[in-house]
């Protein structure tokens, strides 16, 4: 599976509650366990594809949807590397 | 003069770099290199041909594979590329995982099915993927048309696990005609599993 970038929440409820709000707005997120190399204080991350990124961040705003961060994920020699942008 | 290289015990890409060093050092004009494994005898071979040295024996003793070579001429420079040399990851998967729920856990069934789907997620980033998940009463939902799990259970079954779904369960929901993944297993192949020599998790 292949994600280009993921955000992360300040607890479980936030996510959940993100995830519910995207899927009714037919986003295309995925709720999956926060990647080791990033500290969070939530074990769940949603993770979407590259294309969206912008209608993302414009819905996290305009839902006032509550977020940690957003991390871009770049994909080298098989490795994942993670780089915050928000 | 022969040159002698022991890179038993050594896995890709170092049975081809230390062949690299004594092509570069040169000092002989036959070599031999010991091996242990398939796969570096393979990548070993590889590369003399590539940097025209002549096999002239590959020999198999017990464990221990000799390849004998003889340099035709002195090799100047050789391209290297760790990545064209690898070692295939044996394919050994592990365990049997049993999900007897859609859902991990007591207490909230909403955030019992978000873990689950976590949970399966998790299992395709993971280095040794399980041998078999086995699904039975609500865990078979996990499994059929519709539900988030369908892909990652998919990802896992192209990674050599085998998904088994209780025909009973599917039965019952009424939910046969939706499987999306894993074939239809009965109550005895799922007890031979649990009592079988791989290991059991029940999620």
């Amino acid at each position: 599976m292949k994600a280009d970038f993921i955000i992360t929440f300040l607890s479980s409820h936030h996510a959940i509650k993100a995830e519910k709000s995207f899927m009714t707005g037919k986003f295309a997120v995925e709720l999956i366990p926060t990647p080791r190399p990033i500290s969070s204080e939530c074990g769940f991350t949603l993770f979407a594809k590259n294309e969206i990124v912008e209608k993302i961040k414009d819905f996290l705003k305009q839902k006032k949807l509550s977020f940690a961060g957003i991390y871009k994920i770049e994909y080298s020699n098989g490795e994942k590397r993670y780089e915050k942008i928000d | 003069m022969k040159k002698l290289i022991d890179a038993c015990g050594l896995s890709c890409p170092q049975p081809v770099v230390q062949t690299m060093k004594a092509l570069k050092e040169g000092d002989f004009d036959e070599l031999e290199i010991i091996v242990d494994n398939v796969a570096a005898r393979e990548n070993v071979s590889r590369f003399l041909k590539k940097a025209e040295v002549e096999i002239t024996k590959i020999e198999e003793a017990g464990k221990k594979i000799h390849i004998f070579a003889r340099t035709v001429k002195k090799v100047e420079s050789t391209d290297f590329d760790a990545n064209e040399y690898p070692c295939p990851v044996p394919q050994k998967n592990g365990k049997t995982i049993f999900i007897a729920k859609d859902a991990i856990g007591s207490g909230s069934e909403e955030l019992g099915q978000k873990l689950m789907k976590a949970f399966l997620f998790t299992l395709t980033e993971m280095e040794t993927k399980p041998a078999r998940i086995m699904f039975m009463n609500s865990g078979v939902k996990l499994c059929t048309e519709g539900n988030a799990a369908v892909q990652n259970l998919k990802s896992l079954v192209e990674s050599g696990t085998e998904i088994l779904v209780c025909g009973t369960c599917l039965d019952y929901f009424g939910i046969s005609d939706k499987l999306e993944v894993g074939i239809i297993s009965n109550m005895y192949d799922i007890a031979g599993h649990l009592l079988g020599d791989d290991g059991v998790v029940k999620i």
